[in-house]
């Protein structure tokens, strides 16, 4: 049996060599590999590639033959292995740029595509839509304008929530004042702001929202800032419920001060909806309740001015 | 002695015969102060090893030095005699290191060639008459009485010695029981071979290569649990010292057949965050966490351990990543390792006057 998937193999990649480039009728090593996804017999398609890969070394059908590992082990719902082949081909397509190009090489061009879309597809289906977002987001800004740029805007675009009405805040426990749910809230543009205790980055978002929310509070722009207990407090330590409130009741006093009105909801739920496992991570929901910006990460004064100014 | 065995052997305390009364609790001694320190370089000796032979500090050596091993018995001292087949196990691994090995003990020739005749040892088991080198190294357990059949064994433990026989490195233990297995010191010294078995793990932050530093262990020996994690890109996890922050951790589940030592952390990068002006330890390059433990060695386990061929060690990597934008939850990542028991070597030397000298 393994003789078979050697010989196989060595004639796979030998074929895939000499059709490099074409575009309609795929490498012969992709088609062997896509044979063993077909029938989820993964670890064949390992097998081929591995050999293929002792028998001529990396090469563009290579690496694509592994993206579709990833998909295929993402399809399957095997998500570790899914992580695994993306991040595997990632690399792999990444170093194989240092002399190819996105814009001659289709094989790598499928590869590195397939590659940051399983990836970002895994994190989604884990629940981490933010991350998900923020790792297109960050890609999109890497691969602006090449062949692979549309493919991820268009994940981008389905994986966050632009476009659909906003989830409900949970506030059955929250800091201050009670929050107003959204459905108060409706006629305002709300700024949604997904903060943690120990994290640098949303305390240096405060001066952006605190600028934009004196500019704009008159003409209906609220801000709601929810968060949640991560387990412990300063130094790491492990700590009990109530003693990672006061923490946290600690940190919205030194560090934001704009929220001294507002009621702070807090609980992992809010987070689960928004998938929001990145901070920060805004959300700007318009008068009618739907959301038009999902951004994982910091937005500076200027683009946060102009996305609320869009809504109002 | 051998009446002493044979009368705990009537009466059915088996796993006592090997270790005599005098032995039972461990050295309060600070071991780490006793005998060459790190820069030091040993004296010479001329000792005979099991088959006659005469060896010297310099003839020990290999191109890049030695291990000398002081040893207290490989008659009645099981973690010794274990200890001399994980050596014997690892001598392809130490010429390929270009290092040299012997042992020493205060055990008689005819002792060492039984031994080393019983369980295949090729490798230098030198005798030390009197324990003079034991003695002029500074190495003696003084807390030994004279009487006892037991005076003269050294604090066991192994010297690593360039090619000039200068100390580079100590692994000596408190505990007489406890002895680093060769992969866990080849770790330490960062003269390892390639992993074998090695698992990977791929998160949304770092690709993880973790093993066990060696396939088998007996109780007592001191190996490794090794994670070489490389942040991905832009991406850093929070170091020791980083307040406020959940730092990276392998957090082992309890198992009282385990005894777990501190985390083995690697020298931290500081991370400028400018919008705070923060400095703060974290690792951004790849790095290693080094888990030393052992399985117990503690009678009342001898029973549990008997009965079970392997051990798997599981627990969580935690850690907490950001990068230059945003921060992510913490994360637990569950790791697990299965490691064989090898058994205390129990058995006596077939030698007239053994253990008594």
């Amino acid at each position: 049996m393994r003789d078979t998937v050697l010989v196989l193999t060595l004639l796979s990649c030998l074929v895939g060599g000499s059709t490099v480039g074409a575009q309609t009728a795929p490498t012969s090593i992709i088609r062997d590999v896509r044979a063993t996804i077909a029938n989820q017999d993964f670890a064949a398609g390992q097998a081929l590639v591995d050999e293929c890969r002792a028998a001529h070394g990396v090469t563009s059908e290579m690496i694509a033959a592994l993206s579709w590992l990833a998909r295929g082990t993402y399809a399957a719902s095997q998500l570790d292995q899914a992580a695994q082949y993306s991040a595997d081909t990632y690399d792999l397509a990444v170093a194989a740029l240092e002399t190819g190009s996105l814009e001659d090489d289709y094989d790598l061009e499928i590869a590195l595509g397939a590659a940051i879309e399983t990836d970002a597809l895994v994190r989604a289906a884990r629940g981490d839509r933010s991350s998900a977002v923020y790792f297109l987001e960050r890609e999109i800004e890497t691969y602006q304008g090449s062949p692979i740029h549309k493919r991820l805007q268009k994940n981008a675009h389905l994986l966050s929530l632009v476009g659909q009405p906003a989830p409900a805040i949970a506030a059955q426990e929250y800091l201050g004042q009670p929050p107003a749910s959204l459905d108060e809230l409706k006629g305002n543009v709300v700024l949604l702001f997904f903060w943690a205790h120990w994290c640098p980055d949303c305390k240096a978002q405060v001066p952006a929202i605190e600028a934009v929310l004196d500019r704009y509070r008159s003409q209906g722009l609220r801000v709601l800032a929810p968060t949640q207990r991560f387990g412990y407090i300063v130094n790491g330590q492990d700590a009990p419920p109530d003693q990672e409130l006061g923490h946290i009741a600690q940190i919205l006093d030194e560090s934001y001060a704009f929220l001294r009105d507002e009621g702070v909801p807090v609980g992992a739920a809010t987070h689960n909806r928004y998938g929001v496992s990145t901070t920060p991570t805004l959300v700007l929901v318009d008068r009618e309740g739907i959301v038009r910006l999902y951004r994982p990460g910091n937005l500076s004064e200027d683009d946060l001015d102009a996305a609320i100014r869009e809504l109002l | 002695m051998k009446l002493l065995s044979s009368t705990l052997l009537t009466a059915g305390l088996l796993s006592l015969v090997s270790f005599p009364a005098s032995a039972q609790t461990p050295a309060s001694i600070d071991v780490a102060s006793q005998g060459p320190q790190v820069g030091d370089r040993i004296a010479d000796f001329r000792l005979q090893d099991q088959a006659g032979t005469a060896w010297t500090r310099d003839s020990i050596m290999g191109p890049n030095g030695a291990l000398l091993v002081l040893s207290r018995s490989v008659d009645w001292c099981p973690y010794c005699k274990t200890q001399m087949l994980d050596l014997q196990s690892r001598i392809p691994e130490l010429e390929a290191a270009g290092l040299g090995l012997a042992v020493i003990t205060y055990d008689s020739t005819d002792v060492m060639a039984d031994f080393a005749g019983r369980r295949g040892i090729t490798f230098p088991l030198l005798s030390d008459p009197g324990s003079a080198t034991i003695k002029a190294y500074g190495l003696l357990n003084t807390t030994m009485d004279e009487t006892s059949s037991n005076y003269g064994i050294p604090f066991p433990g192994t010297l690593v010695l360039d090619s000039e026989g200068v100390v580079t490195d100590r692994f000596f233990e408190e505990a007489y029981q406890e002895r680093t297995t060769v992969s866990s010191m080849m770790l330490a010294l960062d003269a390892s071979s390639p992993p074998f078995g090695a698992s990977r793990i791929t998160t949304d932050h770092l690709q993880i290569t973790t093993y066990a530093s060696d396939v088998e262990v007996a109780p007592g020996s001191l190996f490794s649990l090794v994670l070489d994690i490389s942040p991905r890109e832009r991406m850093h996890v929070y170091a020791p010292g980083a307040d406020g922050y959940k730092v990276i951790g392998l957090a082992i589940d309890p198992d009282p057949l385990l005894v777990v030592r501190p985390v083995d952390y690697p020298a931290s990068e500081t991370y400028f965050f400018e919008p705070l002006n923060e400095t703060v330890p974290v690792f951004e390059s790849p790095f290693r966490l080094t888990q030393v433990m052992h399985v117990s060695a503690e009678r009342e386990h001898r029973a549990a351990l008997a009965e079970q061929e392997s051990i798997t060690v599981t627990g969580t990597l935690d850690y907490q990543a950001c990068d230059d934008r945003v921060c992510f939850n913490p994360q637990t990542v569950p790791v697990s390792y299965t490691v064989n028991l090898r058994p205390l070597d129990m058995e006596r030397a077939n030698v007239d006057g053994a253990g008594a000298r």
